[in-house]
């Protein structure tokens, strides 16, 4: 039998933050609270396993994440 | 410059030389397994199943029994006979070929009876449940009788039946090896080419260099006192320019570098690796030294830092 799986990282906005300047790249740019799963799944649908590796402040332009504790994401996300 | 960019070049060399290495031993162990010589038994000698055997016979009859196989390949039961006696039941494909030749009338018997017994090849089967039954009546029906049954069946048959259909698994394996060694093996001479193509085109390269008087300049500059070397990212820093060897010679003169930045975005797009995005005061971005996103590398963030240093404010 055939199990077919994926892996790998996938990011799920849960607020803009709106349009601010970047620490990384100096740009005016949009920005996201960010989670960033590593998730396992069963044939590409059914989650089998799944673990936060990130969660921060996400910059559109750059791509850069500034990390944030769970404390502070969870404030950041209650404000 | 001139050693830096010829290193370059050559250096995939070593691994594919390991690559060939690999697919030799492959190669060998592969040609050995496929022209491995099995031993050949008298179908009278046969004693169990999967040995490798052959039946002398002078013609085939039947079809007895067809059956299908889950690929939809279709197989036929035949008995072998010789000097008018059964010698052993054989399975070929559906319309094949044969040494023996299968006879379906009185000219074509009259023929094989005529000559020698000819000599077929496979390996010794036990027959399924649903074949020897099918066989039992048949033969009950020829024989006009009822005499024939599971318990006698050998008697009329043979207790194995000779499948000439099923392959040796140790020569599709050799096979298998062989290709996959011959790939291995042509990486060398194709990586031999590629590297050869690159360095006369980084020749090229140096000669226009020359040619335009720039060589000495950015020569000098590599080797000042106070440049940095990169060599995980193929990047030198001088006190004039940012040369970067990972393709073409990328040449960034240091003073009209604007921003510099790591960066994860590639085509507007979260992507899986990171690299240094420079940016220039005639709005033109670079992107170089290139690593996966999720990897910590301290030679990466020197690069960065040693760029962000220099970098006019």
């Amino acid at each position: 039998m055939v199990v077919f799986y994926s892996y790998g990282s996938h990011f799920k906005a849960d607020k803009d933050l709106g349009i601010s300047k970047c620490e990384n790249c100096n740009y005016e740019a949009k920005k996201l609270l960010i989670t960033e799963k590593y998730k396992i799944k069963l044939f590409y649908v059914f989650p089998l396993f799944s673990k936060v590796k990130n969660r921060g402040i996400f910059c559109t332009h750059c791509g850069n994440i500034e990390p944030l504790s769970k404390k502070e994401y969870d404030e950041m996300k209650a404000k | 410059m001139e050693e830096i960019i010829k290193q370059k070049k050559g250096k995939n060399n070593v691994l594919f030389i390991i690559i060939a290495i690999i697919g030799i031993i492959f190669f060998a162990s592969g040609f050995s397994s496929y022209n491995k010589k099995e031993e050949e038994k008298k179908w009278s000698d046969v004693t169990e199943i999967g040995e490798y055997s052959y039946i002398d016979a002078q013609y085939l009859e039947g079809p007895y029994v067809e059956e299908t196989a889950e690929n939809g390949t279709k197989k036929e039961y035949y008995l072998a006979i010789n000097q008018n006696t059964v010698v052993g039941c054989i399975l070929i494909k559906q319309n094949s070929t044969t040494e023996i030749p299968i006879v379906t009338s009185e000219e074509e018997y009259n023929n094989a009876i005529a000559q020698d017994p000819k000599r077929m090849y496979g390996y010794s089967k036990n027959f399924e449940n649903e074949v020897s039954k099918i066989f039992i009546e048949e033969i009950n029906e020829q024989l006009e009788s009822n005499e024939v049954n599971f318990t006698n069946l050998s008697e009329y048959i043979g207790k194995y039946y000779l499948d000439t259909t099923a392959s040796n698994e140790d020569k599709g394996l050799g096979a298998v090896l062989m290709i996959f060694g011959a790939i291995m093996i042509l990486c060398l001479p194709l990586s031999l080419l590629k590297n050869n193509k690159e360095y006369k085109k980084s020749q090229k390269e140096i000669l226009d260099l020359k040619q335009d008087g720039k060589y000495d300049m950015y020569d000098n500059d590599i080797n000042s006192s106070n440049s940095y070397t990169e060599k995980k990212y193929s990047t030198i820093i001088g006190n004039l320019n940012i040369y970067n060897f990972e393709k073409d010679l990328l040449v960034i003169p240091i003073k009209k570098i604007t921003n510099v930045y790591k960066c994860s975005m590639e085509n507007g797009q979260l992507s899986q690796r990171d690299h240094i995005c420079i940016e220039t005061n005639e709005n033109e971005i670079y992107n170089i030294a290139f690593k996966l996103r999720d990897k910590k590398d301290e030679k990466f963030d020197n690069l960065l830092n040693q760029i962000k240093q220099r970098m006019v404010k």
